[in-house]
């Protein structure tokens, strides 16, 4: 947006981190949460702080359970899906957009 | 041995130190220091400016419910229970002879060592001390002067801190020292070195005794307490706490026990030792037997001048470690003197005062002239300014004595409407702070402490990173020779890049969405006013050069060929880069749509709804590719099909031929897309060529154009003969084949008759088995086939109910 | 893949933003406070430590968990930053 217009050298298409996430609106993306959380949806709206709006979503909680009896470490993932999310941006770690090999 | 008791001890100054022996001493400070910066750890607080008395934390507050039945006011109660020296009471008199006997005898020693000679008359005294006592806890000891009346129980006056009285001082601790230690090495040698002898119950008369009649037994025993009772005493030792306090601010080297007369503070400490060792002996030799068999004494002199030297050379040792346990000890409570101090001062700015200080060092940051209200600044730049001018004269052109004289007249203004100024002051950084909220502060910060905090409306930005990285990372690669990995395929002129093409699509957004503003607040109602004029005359502006912005990242007019795919077909390949379309196009002129819509159709074959949406022999496609082909027929289709229908036949034709040029038709033909292209230039020239033209007030094409379209159209119809049953989804695929047979009526409907032959014998087949299937399905569905089959037939002047089957 | 020596590159190296620059477009290890480490072509950061890597690996104690094209880190999370050799 700020660039005026230099038709000979394009600037870079990701000048800071957070363009990967303008870059990444309307798509599905990954996200990974604070506490074994994982996100995919579409990425409606996000702000500076993370702050996202997910569409069609599915969350993947990881947790790891002792068994009691034979005290072994289970992992278990529980799956939940929501049709709109509204993700606070603090609990956000990682922010991928869709992996890009064939196109 | 006793190191417990001893240790608890370490925490009540000034006199614990003087009761301390060397290896007590050592372990108590270890724990002490070592408790104290746990505690800093823990609180993250450096003591030396923070802290609040650390030690006190560390007291042991309870047990002292018994302390008045111990040691009470009250001294006709006090039983006989710590009173070890009775049955020495009743050999007092003895005692003082043998004593006087054995130290007139030492006397006559001439000794090298005066301190051995200086500790003989306090055995006596001792022992004197030690009947007093014991008469004294009898009740019927005479008063002492010094003594005051509400604690009769000890001889011991409160000037054990005050120090103006040191013999009696020294008595009164030798006698307590002594009591303390059979007490304790007859009660509490086997548990001494357990934790909760640190704060043993019983206090020792010692520590309660030396009270001032005001004060009594603490009720809760703190030592913050302890700070108020030697500041009482000293007080009494007619010296003012505050002075001190002045004098060991300023000489932060003497300790507070230097309040003390240097020879208190220097002669005791071996008399102290001394003592605790003598009392060793004297107490095993007390435990063993009771009453003490004196006489020993006497006999054994030689023996206890031998063990004596030994003392001596012990002595020397401890007293090196005391040495080293003083100074810290010293250092300790210097700090503790300061903490409490301080907290003296604490509560003593408001809210109020704090926040003027803030505004003062606010204004400090915006201001123009920050030395106006700088003392220090002032002060030097005076200074300097006078040598300056001794040195180059009073009239020499000096920049720096200008300086100083503005500083200073600034400093008289500044002092005049000093609120005022500050107050405008703060106004224009909360102006200037409304103007721009985004800029942070980051390079103002540690200029006068934190100002930005982090929060999560406002996240501190920790690093100053420079925006122009990528420009000279660039210019740092290219001298190497290499072309940089960062931009593996960076063009000239295209973008190749996916994430240009994304960033494209964003930029495209925000110019729609800009462009979209501008036009929802028109108002053209209100032209009549001028300003309104020149206001629309300034919308006008912005609205052109959003367009054209957007124009440019639709990337539609760069040269074809210099990338592997045309960026603006990238654009389309992405899902948002067609939803974008609609409302692009809204924004477009007639010509701008055109050459969007050659452009997509001469790189055709590279669209993804085109390339990827042709199903291999079993014709499975990807549902998302699907989507995506829906996605393009519901908003990249329309209004381009609306451009296409109002389109002279002259533009229908160089699309067309262009399509068939630029692009494998049989392939494309296979799409949906492409399929759909090819109907709409189909059905929009046989339109144009029966007159459909002039109802858009288009002139009814030229003979020369029909030719020409007659042209493109067979080249069309022989590259795709043979082909055209290809272009149907596989039979058992449940995909409408609808879109097929339009572009089938389509390709029929301008077709020859020879044309048209060709056509159904193609087709013929593949119209039959629909019409087969049609009649095995259910009603609805089969209407449906039928009706797909009759596009074509009807376009053939046939019909589905005449065929035969 | 042919990049300036690093050596003359960390010789101009006098403040953190002088590194941070001078590191961008190599590849670099992120640690973040949870211990995870994430490996990657550091593409670019801002001022709040926010990261964007591109071919980034996802290393939980040390046990290569995940691989992200490109990849977004928060910058509250990120620990440090540090300059690594291109992997083998």
């Amino acid at each position: 947006m700020t660039e005026e217009a230099v038709p000979v050298v394009e600037p870079n298409a990701v000048e800071e981190p957070l363009d990967l996430v303008r870059l990444s609106l309307d798509e599905r993306i990954y996200v990974k949460l604070r506490g074994d959380r994982e996100l995919r949806g579409k990425l409606h709206a996000y702000d500076g702080h993370l702050n996202m709006i997910l569409g069609d979503v599915e969350e993947t909680i990881t947790v790891v359970e002792i068994n009691e009896e034979t005290e072994e470490e289970v992992i278990r993932t529980i799956k939940n899906t929501a049709e709109m999310l509204f993700v606070r941006g603090d609990g956000v770690i990682l922010v991928s957009p869709p992996s890009r090999t064939g196109a | 041995m006793s190191d417990s008791y001893f240790g608890f001890d370490t925490t009540m100054p000034p006199l614990n130190s003087d009761q301390l022996t060397a290896g007590t001493a050592e372990i108590t400070e270890d724990e002490l220091s070592k408790n104290f910066e746990a505690f800093a750890l823990e609180s993250g607080q450096d003591f030396g400016v923070y802290g609040y008395d650390p030690l006190a934390d560390q007291l042991v507050e309870t047990g002292d419910d018994y302390n008045e039945e111990t040691f009470g006011n009250d001294i006709t109660n006090i039983g006989d229970d710590f009173d070890f020296t009775q049955s020495n009471a009743k050999i007092a008199d003895t005692i003082q002879k043998e004593e006087k006997i054995y130290v007139d005898r030492r006397e006559n020693v001439p000794s090298d060592n005066n301190e051995l000679i200086r500790q003989r008359p306090l055995f006596s005294n001792l022992w004197d001390d030690q009947a007093g006592i014991a008469v004294n806890g009898n009740g019927s000891y005479p008063n002492d002067p010094t003594t005051s009346p509400l604690m009769p129980e000890s001889p011991i006056s409160p000037s054990i801190w005050g120090s103006y009285h040191p013999p009696s001082t020294r008595k009164g601790l030798a006698s307590n020292n002594r009591q303390e230690f059979i007490q304790f090495s007859a009660m509490n040698l086997t548990n001494l070195h357990h934790p909760s002898y640190e704060n043993p119950p019983n206090y020792p008369p010692s520590q309660i005794s030396p009270l001032p009649p005001g004060f009594g037994p603490p009720p809760v025993a703190r030592v913050p307490t302890l700070e108020e009772i030697e500041k009482q005493l000293q007080r009494q030792a007619g010296q003012s706490s505050t002075i001190e306090n002045h004098q060991l601010q300023r000489q932060a080297g003497p300790p507070p026990q230097s309040q003390l007369p240097p020879p208190m503070h220097n002669s005791p400490l071996p008399e102290k030792r001394m003592l605790s060792l003598a009392e060793v002996e004297a107490a095993l030799l007390g435990m063993n037997s009771r009453p003490p068999p004196l006489p020993i004494y006497g006999q054994t002199e030689g023996v206890y001048r031998e063990q004596e030297t030994a003392f001596l050379e012990q002595e020397a040792a401890i007293r090196e470690q005391e040495t080293l346990y003083y100074e810290r000890e010293r250092k300790l409570r210097e700090k503790q003197r300061k903490l409490t101090d301080m907290a003296k001062y604490n509560g003593l700015m408001t809210q109020n005062d704090k926040d003027y200080i803030n505004r003062i060092q606010i204004s400090q940051l915006v201001t123009d002239d920050p030395y106006s209200d700088d003392f220090y600044y002032q002060v030097y730049t005076a200074i300097r300014n006078r040598q300056t001018q001794s040195q180059m004269g009073p009239f020499s052109p000096n920049a720096s004595g200008g300086g100083a004289g503005q500083e200073r007249r600034h400093r008289n203004r500044g002092s005049e409407s000093g609120m005022l100024k500050m107050q405008q002051q703060v106004l224009r950084i909360v102006n200037d702070a409304r103007r721009k909220p985004k800029s942070t502060q980051l390079s103002l910060e540690g200029a006068l402490g934190k100002i930005a905090l982090n929060s999560v409306r406002n996240p501190r930005q920790l690093l100053q990173v420079s925006a122009k990285h990528t420009d000279t990372l660039q210019t740092h690669a290219s001298p190497s020779g290499g072309t940089h990995h960062k931009v593996p395929s960076i063009t000239l002129h295209g973008i190749v890049d996916h994430r240009k093409v994304l960033r494209s699509i964003e930029n495209i957004y925000s110019a729609v969405l800009g462009l979209e503003e501008l036009r929802r607040n028109q108002h053209p109602q209100s032209r009549q006013y001028s300003d309104q004029e020149r206001e629309d005359k300034w919308l006008q502006e912005k609205y052109t050069e959003l367009a054209r912005k957007m124009w440019e990242e639709l990337h539609v007019t760069d040269p074809i060929g210099i990338s592997f795919q045309h960026p603006f077909i990238s654009i389309l390949s992405v899902s948002k880069g067609k939803k974008v379309i609609p409302r692009v196009l809204r924004h477009c002129n007639q010509d701008q749509i055109g050459a969007m819509i050659r452009i997509l159709v001469a790189n055709f074959e590279t669209l993804d709804v085109c390339k990827a949406a042709i199903g291999g022999s079993n014709g499975n496609i990807k549902q998302s590719i699907l989507d995506e082909v829906e996605l393009f027929m519901n908003t990249v289709v329309p209004p381009l099909l609306q451009f296409v229908a109002e389109a002279p036949l002259k533009i229908v034709i160089g699309l067309l031929t262009l399509f068939i040029e630029r692009n494998n038709i049989i392939w494309v033909a296979k799409s949906k897309v492409g399929l759909a292209f090819l109907t709409m230039f189909l059905s929009r020239a046989e339109i144009l060529k029966q007159g459909g033209g002039a109802m858009q007030g288009l002139p009814p094409p030229e003979d020369r154009e029909i030719m020409q379209w007659q042209e493109s159209y067979n080249r069309l119809f022989s590259q795709l003969q043979n082909y055209f049953l290809s272009s149907f989804p596989p039979f058992t695929s449940n995909i409408d084949d609808m879109y097929v047979w339009q572009f089938l009526a389509a390709m029929a409907v301008g077709a020859s008759m020879e044309q048209q032959h060709v056509l159904v014998t193609e087709i013929r087949e593949r119209v039959l088995e629909t019409v087969v299937q049609a009649s095995r399905m259910p009603h609805d569905k089969a209407a449906h086939k039928i009706t797909n089959v009759n596009l074509f037939l009807h376009a053939l002047g046939l019909d589905a109910s005449q065929l035969k089957i | 893949m042919q990049q300036p020596p690093i050596q003359q590159q960390q010789q101009q190296t006098s403040s953190p933003t002088e590194f941070l620059n001078n590191v961008i477009g190599r590849p670099v290890l992120v640690k973040l406070n949870s211990g995870v480490d994430y490996r990657g072509i550091l593409s670019c950061l801002d001022g709040y430590m926010n990261i964007a890597l591109e071919q980034t690996e996802e290393y939980v104690n040390g046990q290569l968990k995940n691989r992200y094209g490109d990849a977004f880190i928060r910058g509250n999370n990120v620990l440090y930053i540090s300059a690594t050799k291109l992997r083998e």
